[in-house]
């Protein structure tokens, strides 16, 4: 992972005033982990799975935080029920950031579920979302998304195509 | 033991300006008619209840968060004691009240009711406090206890099945939360609902 990736994904918490992270590690943004976890602009929990990570985030929000949960792609399916829940029964709202394993040219036989089942895990639960191609739009996508979080009520999620890990 | 009378036991210690994530069913019903008012955070997210607390805890680190969870809202998220046990929010006070049972739905076994025992995971979670209350006496003592102490508290009260005949709510889930986070943005002085560029202007 370069550090104009993590600079770029840093920059864009920082830009959307983010001051409050839950995650799940996982090996693409391993140094975006490094980052957070040493910068003190973030307060950053470490949750046991994406459904509590983004239940930690939707209860942050509501008490007046700006949340981010960063995870794995896989990590939407563990937290369909949670995201589903919170989203759409309460409007209680998450900014999701996840690389897009099992892209076009994952060369990793398990990542293929999670491009397969991606998109319409997000469609299924009307989530909006990005996929960004190049690291000079990581930032302003990250902004964007809190925007549409901001006006919708909903969780966004920004998904970093294998393209800007290259 | 009888649910509600835990709770009116519990509700002289609330105060306005505590925040309380109630989780569904008999209990939301019980709490909101013994003390209604718009710092409750009702949700029906079952496994999402203790984390929500948590988060919320964590951006009100000021204030007293109490949290009404229930056995098969927190058996769905057993993981969620493990960060718990690791973030130990001082201003959190759980109280788990534990039916044995799924009794909305009418199912009156859940692992409670085995040999699974919630304040055990919990100490074994790294909250050595974490204790369980079988009789209204001893649920009146750790009330008073925890809500004057100055730690992350986390109480198991075994209580009877039966939802005590108070009227039903009439709000939804989104209902509920801008009722919580209007309340919010008025307490703290905050704006949490304005959309992005307005919160920056």
């Amino acid at each position: 992972m370069s550090q104009a990736l993590t600079d770029a994904v840093i920059s864009g918490l920082k830009e959307a005033r983010i001051d409050f992270i839950s995650y799940l590690p996982e090996s693409k943004l391993h140094d975006v982990y490094d980052a957070v976890l040493a910068d003190e602009d973030f307060e950053v929990v470490l949750g046991t799975n994406e459904g509590e990570c983004a239940s930690i985030c939707a209860g942050a929000w509501a008490g007046g935080r700006r949340a981010a949960l960063i995870m794995e792609n896989s990590g939407l399916r563990v937290a369909a029920e949670a995201l589903s829940r919170l989203g759409l029964g309460h409007g209680l709202p998450v900014l999701m950031i996840m690389p897009f394993r099992g892209d076009i040219g994952d060369v990793d036989w398990w990542a293929q579920p999670h491009g397969i089942t991606l998109i319409p895990f997000l469609d299924g639960m009307r989530i909006p979302y990005r996929v960004v191609d190049k690291v000079e739009d990581v930032a302003p996508a990250i902004t964007a998304a809190y925007e549409t979080l901001g006006a919708s009520k909903h969780h966004v999620a920004v998904i970093l195509s294998l393209r800007v890990f290259e | 033991m009888n649910r509600i009378d835990c709770l009116r036991a519990l509700a002289p210690y609330v105060t306005d300006e505590d925040y309380v994530v109630i989780s569904l069913g008999g209990t939301a019903l019980e709490w909101n008619a013994v003390r209604p008012g718009d710092n409750n955070l009702y949700l029906v997210a079952m496994g999402s209840n203790t984390p929500v607390a948590l988060g919320l805890a964590l951006a009100a680190k000021h204030r007293r968060v109490i949290l009404l969870e229930t056995d098969g809202a927190l058996l769905l998220s057993l993981g969620a004691l493990a960060t718990l046990g690791n973030v130990a929010p001082p201003n959190l006070r759980a109280f788990v009240f534990d039916n044995e049972g799924y009794e909305r739905v009418r199912h009156d076994i859940s692992a409670t009711k085995g040999k699974t025992d919630l304040a055990q995971v919990a100490q074994a979670c790294g909250i050595p406090q974490a204790t369980t209350v079988r009789t209204i006496e001893a649920f009146a003592d750790a009330a008073r206890t925890t809500m004057g102490g100055s730690d992350l508290s986390f109480t198991v009260v075994k209580v009877e099945p039966g939802i005590a005949d108070v009227p039903g709510r009439k709000s939804d889930g989104l209902e509920d939360k801008y009722r919580f986070v209007r309340y919010v943005e008025r307490l703290e002085g905050v704006s949490i609902l304005s959309t992005y560029r307005a919160r920056l202007e």
